[in-house]
């Protein structure tokens, strides 16, 4: 009730205000005293204009009132009756020919984008601040050094809490070496192919390539990753398995393989549209120089456009790398859940944003150790990314500064 | 000594055009892989849209059928093959759990043949003649016989379309799913489209080179490359168990998908108002129009199509979200259609993931064809942005 009302009497003020602006306009083009920038007006007439106005607003707020058939309690009705006030008060305050309603309404609207810039800064700060918050708590329960170098992950289900072993063990390591091995196998993949794809577009590819090949990349990084989840199950796994069973190797249907092998396809449009970006970017006059001096196309690119560009594509590889520690979807489905402290990528292997998904799935209680230690996996992985890409983004700021 | 040159002047020649090779060969693979990718979907998911029935001319149905309508539909089964069959159960477990309720209604207005579903089991032995099935070998028997005799009918299966989650993979359908994901998209969108363009006008047009804007945009550039599982704890933590709000809605759903496209947003903005060229805005200032007029009535107008094209593609972006959704609960089993953002309700690619977590084959099916339905919007949405990209393209000279 109170809010509606808010909203509506301050809207109100604003047309208000536009409304006396272009009558104040109307009569400085009639000709009355333009020196010095105000024009008498009678008090009669101010009233009348006040009264008039505030009849709207008066007359809105009984409209809402009895839509809403019955006042919502004695505070909400004062505080109608106080914004009533308070509309009257700056009726009379601006209501004269000495308001700029230009520079109010400009004001006003400045203030209004000004705030909404804020909710980027709120987002950040609630992200930091709810995971501090929650990994706090979860340190309460079990030490961070146990957490961080701790090899034993088995975040125990406690259905009652004077159950015996409720509390499970919370080593982190094994989550952290599964993330990282998934991560240098989709790179390993996704890195190499992506450059190449992008000094194919950048540097060889035709015009008419290019509009073929660029909606192609642009489409593979537009597939969702829960697709890529499933082509990871339904086609990678079963394929991989019969090819290892062919040499007489065990492949796992879910194995880090497989989920970091995906991942890696998933990611190598992202990588070749960034360097793609910064290829293009390299002056020209550099280029033509070098094929001017007898170098062939492979002694430009490798000598001096990568060489050029290297500050921008180590920031690309650094956002591939942050995207590849944060995919979930695919790793979800095609990787493993069992903690599993292995160096064989045939062997399922189990990350941080799985053990996020299957914390905390289903039914949670904020108080049990298990569904807090999420929060604990999430404050890593918030903090990894955002050295990560904080170092990026500086990096390719520093190299746009180089050739804009 | 010029044989020597010469060999050197190969050599590098040789080496660029294996270099090159070496390019093509890697657009090649990214171009495979996406071939590869919806080959497999295609050819895993085309069964979703069709599905095998029975179809009962009514003067082949006997007159007298037993009261069960599960045993009705053995008796009428077993008096159409005219052999004996050696277990009923065998007979009832080659249709659909919906066949008892399809008889029911056929009875209660007996209009054309009577039209039973077979059990996901049958239906993927007629589509792909597995042998590892878990048809038992009278069970194939029946079915070929049915086959001969010429009843078994291959049709478009609506079902998938009209129907919500079930655990008979033969009933189960998108269109909760689908509704699901239109609301939580719509709340999203409410959301953060006014919030994300101001920011962008602000920006762009009002914000002075400062230590603000500066925080601002590294804050917004941050953001937009936050692992998206990290916006799932952020919304469970705030809107959940700080604010309160109802869990597996749209509507928590939808705040933290507009958290997720709010930077993007704002970079698409950010461009289109860019592009702009400020002789525009010269000569609206020129003219006596406010900052206010300049930026509402000139700049924004003109940058409306980049606008659009930059929502439709974070729209596409967050049609495909899943990991943030499972953390708020949306992975509820739904089968009704929610009525409202404050109900319980799930998203299609939630719909894929619960699905492809299932152990039978026909699951598999669905899912795959559930991505095929998700990438034809997407398809469409991209197409959109495209086309609105062409179409509304200004080259200012």
């Amino acid at each position: 009730m109170v809010t509606p009302s808010l909203v509506l009497g301050l809207g109100l003020l604003v047309l208000m205000q536009r409304l006396w602006a272009l009558r104040g306009m109307r009569k400085l083009s009639q000709g009355v005293s333009p020196v010095s920038g105000t024009f008498s007006l009678d008090h009669t007439a101010r009233w009348g204009q006040v009264v008039w106005l505030n009849g709207i607003v008066l007359a809105a707020f009984t409209v809402l009132a009895y839509l809403s058939l019955s006042w919502p309690s004695l505070l909400g009705s004062w505080l109608s009756v106080g914004i009533l006030l308070l509309g009257w008060g700056l009726c009379w305050r601006y209501l004269t020919t000495r308001c700029h309603a230009r520079a109010i309404g400009e004001g006003m609207v400045i203030t209004l984008l000004r705030l909404s810039s804020l909710v980027a800064i709120f987002t950040t700060a609630a992200i930091i601040l709810s995971l501090t918050f929650e990994a706090m708590a979860f340190f309460r329960l079990v030490s961070p050094w146990d957490f961080l170098f701790g090899t034993h992950w088995s975040p125990q289900m406690a259905l009652r809490s004077d159950q015996t072993g409720s509390s499970g063990s919370f080593g982190a390591i094994p989550l952290f070496a599964g993330t990282l091995m998934m991560t240098v196998i989709a790179l390993s993949l996704a890195l190499p192919l992506g450059l190449f794809s992008a000094i194919f577009l950048s540097q060889y590819a035709t015009r008419r390539q290019r509009f073929w090949l660029k909606p192609i990349l642009e489409i593979l990084s537009g597939i969702p990753s829960v697709v890529y989840g499933f082509f990871a199950v339904a086609v990678i796994a079963p394929a991989l398995r019969d090819f290892g069973a062919y040499w007489g190797l065990t492949v796992m249907t879910e194995s880090a393989l497989v989920a970091g092998s995906v991942m890696g396809i998933m990611i190598i449009p992202l990588v070749s549209s960034l360097c793609d970006d910064v290829l293009s970017a390299v002056p020209k006059r550099l280029k033509e120089g070098a094929l001017a001096l007898g170098a062939t196309s492979h002694e430009v690119i490798t000598g001096v456009v990568v060489p050029a560009a290297l500050p921008g594509i180590i920031s690309a590889f650094i956002l591939a790398f942050s995207r590849a520690v944060g995919e979930t979807m695919i790793v979800v489905m095609a990787a493993g859940i069992a903690a599993n402290l292995t160096a064989n990528p045939l062997e399922p292997v189990t990350t941080v944003t799985v053990q996020i998904v299957k914390l905390l799935i289903g039914d949670q209680e904020f108080d049990s150790p298990k569904t807090l230690s999420a929060y604990a996996l999430g404050f890593v992985l918030f903090f990894i990314t955002l050295m990560m890409n904080i170092v990026a983004m500086n990096r390719i700021k520093a190299y746009r500064a180089r050739y804009d | 000594m010029i044989d020597h040159k010469n060999r050197s002047f190969y050599r590098r020649h040789w080496r660029d055009r294996v270099f090159r090779r070496v390019a093509v060969g890697c657009v090649g693979f990214a171009v495979l892989a996406l071939l590869t990718l919806l080959t497999s979907i295609i050819s895993q998911g085309w069964g979703a849209f069709v599905s095998y029935s029975v179809e009962i001319q009514a003067q082949d149905i006997p007159p007298n059928l037993p009261s069960s309508d599960r045993a009705a539909v053995v008796a009428i089964i077993t008096s159409f093959l005219q052999t004996p069959v050696a277990s009923k159960q065998d007979v009832i477990r080659l249709f659909s759990a919906d066949a008892g309720s399809q008889l029911v209604a056929w009875l209660k207005q007996p209009q054309g043949p009577l039209r039973l579903t077979l059990s996901d089991d049958a239906d993927m032995v007629l589509k792909h003649s597995y042998q590892d099935s878990p048809l038992k070998a009278e069970q194939r028997k029946i079915l070929n016989d049915l086959k001969t005799l010429g009843v078994v009918r291959r049709n478009v299966h609506f079902t998938f379309f009209t129907a919500g989650d079930s655990r008979e993979p033969e009933l189960v359908g998108i269109y909760s799913a689908l509704m699901g994901s239109l609301l939580t998209l719509a709340t999203a969108f409410v959301m953060a489209f006014p919030i994300g363009v101001m920011t962008a006008i602000y920006l762009t047009e009002y914000a002075k080179p400062s230590a603000w804007r500066t925080w601002v945009e590294i804050n917004i550039n941050n953001l937009a490359a936050v692992p998206s599982i990290v916006f799932g704890l952020l919304g469970l933590s705030l809107f959940i168990q700080f604010l309160g709000w109802p869990r597996s809605t749209p509507l928590v759903g939808g705040a933290v998908l507009a958290l997720i496209i709010l930077p993007t947003l704002v970079i698409a903005t950010t461009a289109a108002l860019k592009s702009v060229p400020t002789s525009i805005r010269m000569a609206a200032l020129a003219m006596g129009a406010s900052k206010t007029q300049m930026v509402f009535h000139h700049v924004v107008p003109y940058s409306i199509p980049g606008i659009m094209t930059g929502s439709i593609l974070s729209m596409a972006h967050i049609l495909g979200e899943t990991a943030p959704l499972l953390l708020i609960g949306m992975v509820a089993f739904i089968v009704d259609v929610p009525g409202g953002i404050t109900e319980a309700a799930t998203t299609l690619p939630v719909q894929i993931f619960l699905w492809s977590e299932s152990p039978e084959r026909a699951f598999a099916e669905k899912t795959a064809g559930a991505i095929l339905v998700l990438l034809v919007f997407l398809l469409i949405m991209n197409a959109l942005a495209i086309i609105l990209r062409h179409r509304h393209q200004k080259t200012w000279s």
